[in-house]
């Protein structure tokens, strides 16, 4: 049977950086080759086009989630990092492809020394301008973790924890690699896994169908998955299966706050109307499209994406 | 870890998952077992030639491994096709019941078991709608094989495969979907570039490949001996009876309409060398032995 395959050899030189790979077996080594064939074409979109559509999105990213809900889900996520025997307090902490800081503020907070990492500056602009007001310890690198020289950084080996939470960041084995590479005990991966519930065979278009707006397709997000497309986290979850890892995991239902339909119709238009000049039609479809589905003035989303949290100790 | 909450969650998912790949295949009971007796003569071939010899060595050494012997064993062989892990089983001294929809594969089968006096009992059932009490199954076996089958697809059938076994379960599917470049160039001459790349995720009525049953195994507690294989072969066949194959997989999917088949014959006619057509076909799959009996979960050997 064959196993050096094309991409078998770019991943052993393309990577120079990553001279200490996780030690595989020809289990794991399948997997990878699997991997790589799913992953989608990885040159479509290039660092600075990232960067850019992320400063875009720098204002008001992550401002939408209540406080009430970044709440339960840093409360979550600490008593998961605990249960696998993780505290913050004076550790060092890498976070990559932070955004505007939702799990490096807190866990600075939490008394870690944290590494935030993002590839979009606005990002970090938000993020120091918290940390000074509340002197947290958070020092911020900008770059594209893709192409990023973790020896250069001095980063190896560095972290006594690694994050890497839903973020197109880490989108294939090389790039997942280096995330170990620069733990020296844990790491955590958040991503999409799957969506719990079918769409029923009369369920109403989606309001990009009925605007005839082309949304979300086509973007990298996680490893081998598109944004909310197939279940990415498996890839990853697999591969350290393979390698002898058993992470604790954990499936969490993305619950979307309910909200009156005016607020619906805000977001709506706020959202669709970031690539595109909406026209007083489209406006109207959205509003008529919010009005008639609210029950008692109020918009309930359905749980439907599944997302899932693992931890593992890459010493172990 | 939050056990019963993380298995619920995949429940829900996989049967989201398997829903959508029956809406997209349009899969139905009735026309499984049609399709599947149709290709039951195709399938029968690979019970001995040397591919298919290689592959059931392959999952056989694996069960082994993992702790299986043969001799002696009651088997339970879900979606058995013609045989292909039923007949080396019950060579090795097992008491297989071979279960299949498809009439005619069951057919295939009688006839191996016949001709070498094997102790295979061949019953046909749709895994589906099964009722292991009537059936007499619940924790009856030492192992309980779903070898490539549709039979198990959601977590309700994955739960009733597990309660007849007293000891093993084998599980395996493509990951991912489906052979992938299974004549991938066809689907470009009929619905041109963007549909062969639309069409890819799901292979043909397989649903969503591994993921979900690994996944769903792990939050139960489990942590099976996992094996993956990546396949490349080539198939030369009569032009025509290449061609055949590919419109009845198109079939299956109901998107074959009489000028497609034209084209489909006319595509195999003018690359056929001596009136043979070679197929390249390729695809990955994964394997998944686990030990429902033991108080020790954990199957695979400890990687250090």
């Amino acid at each position: 049977m064959e196993r050096k395959t094309a991409t078998d050899k770019k991943r052993g030189t393309g990577a120079k950086t990553n001279n200490k790979k996780p030690a595989g077996n020809e289990n794991s080594e399948r997997w990878v080759e699997f991997w790589n064939a799913s992953v989608r074409k990885k040159e479509s979109v290039t660092d600075e086009e990232q960067a850019e559509r992320w400063n875009e999105r720098a204002d008001d990213f992550g401002k939408h989630a209540g406080s009430e809900q970044r709440m339960k889900r840093i409360t979550g996520l600490l008593a998961f990092l605990k249960e696998a025997g993780f505290t913050p307090k004076g550790k060092k902490i890498l976070d990559i492809g932070c955004g505007p800081g939702a799990l490096s503020i807190p866990l600075a907070d939490a008394g870690a020394e944290v590494t935030s990492f993002d590839i979009a500056s606005g990002m970090l602009d938000r993020i120091r301008e918290t940390a000074k007001k509340e002197s947290l310890k958070i020092t911020t690198v900008e770059g594209s973790w893709w192409s990023a020289d973790i020896d250069k950084l001095g980063f190896r080996n560095k972290f006594d924890l690694v994050i890497a939470s839903s973020t197109p960041a880490i989108r294939d084995v090389e790039t997942f690699d280096r995330m170990m590479a620069c733990s020296k005990k844990y790491c955590y991966y958040n991503g999409y896994f799957g969506m719990n519930r079918a769409k029923p065979e009369d369920a109403r278009k989606s309001l990009p169908e009925i605007l005839g707006i082309e949304s979300g397709r086509g973007h990298a997000f996680g490893p081998g998955g598109r944004a909310h497309g197939g279940p990415g986290l498996m890839f990853a979850f697999m591969y350290l299966y393979t390698l002898g890892y058993q992470p604790t995991i954990k499936f969490n239902n993305r619950v979307r706050p309910d909200m009156g339909w005016a607020e619906a119709v805000k977001r709506a238009t706020e959202r669709f109307g970031r690539d595109r000049k909406l026209t007083p039609v489209q406006k109207q479809t959205i509003k008529d499209y919010y009005k008639s589905a609210a029950v008692d003035g109020m918009i309930r989303h359905e749980p439907t994406n599944v997302s899932g949290m693992m931890v593992w100790n890459v010493k172990n | 870890m939050e056990k019963n909450t993380n298995v619920k969650v995949l429940a829900d998912c996989w049967k989201a998952s398997a829903m959508k790949a029956e809406k997209d295949e349009k899969i139905a009971e009735d026309r499984q077992a049609e399709m599947w007796s149709k290709r039951s003569g195709e399938f029968a071939k690979h019970v001995k030639d040397k591919r298919g010899q290689k592959r059931s060595r392959e999952i056989i050494g694996l069960l082994e491994t993992a702790g299986f012997k043969a001799n002696g064993a009651r088997v339970l062989d879900i979606g058995c096709g013609p045989g292909t892990l039923s007949i080396p089983l019950a060579r090795m001294g097992a008491d297989v019941t071979s279960l299949d929809i498809a009439p005619g594969m069951l057919e295939e089968l009688r006839k191996y078991a016949k001709e070498e006096k094997l102790s295979v009992h061949p019953m046909e059932c749709s895994w589906w709608t099964a009722d292991i009490d009537k059936l007499g199954f619940r924790k009856k076996f030492d192992l309980v094989l779903a070898s490539m089958t549709p039979g198990v697809k959601d977590a309700e059938t994955l739960d009733r495969m597990m309660a007849c076994s007293k000891k093993y379960c084998y599980y395996s599917h493509f990951l991912g979907g489906g052979p992938h470049g299974a004549n991938p160039e066809i689907r470009k001459i009929l619905e041109g570039e963007s549909g062969s790349r639309k069409r890819r995720p799901n292979g043909h009525g397989h649903g969503p490949g591994i993921a979900y049953p690994f996944m769903y195994v792990y939050a139960l507690g489990y942590h099976p001996l996992v094996r993956f294989s990546h396949n490349r072969w080539k198939m030369e066949a009569d032009w025509k009876e290449a061609a055949e194959r590919t419109i009845g997989f198109l079939e299956h999917g109901d998107s074959c309409d009489a000028a497609a088949k034209k084209k489909i014959l006319a595509y195999y006619k003018a690359n056929a060398k001596d009136g043979k057509f070679t197929t390249q076909s390729e695809m990955y799959t994964g394997m998944l032995v686990w030990n429902i009996g033991g108080s020790e979960k954990n199957t695979r050997e400890t990687v250090k």
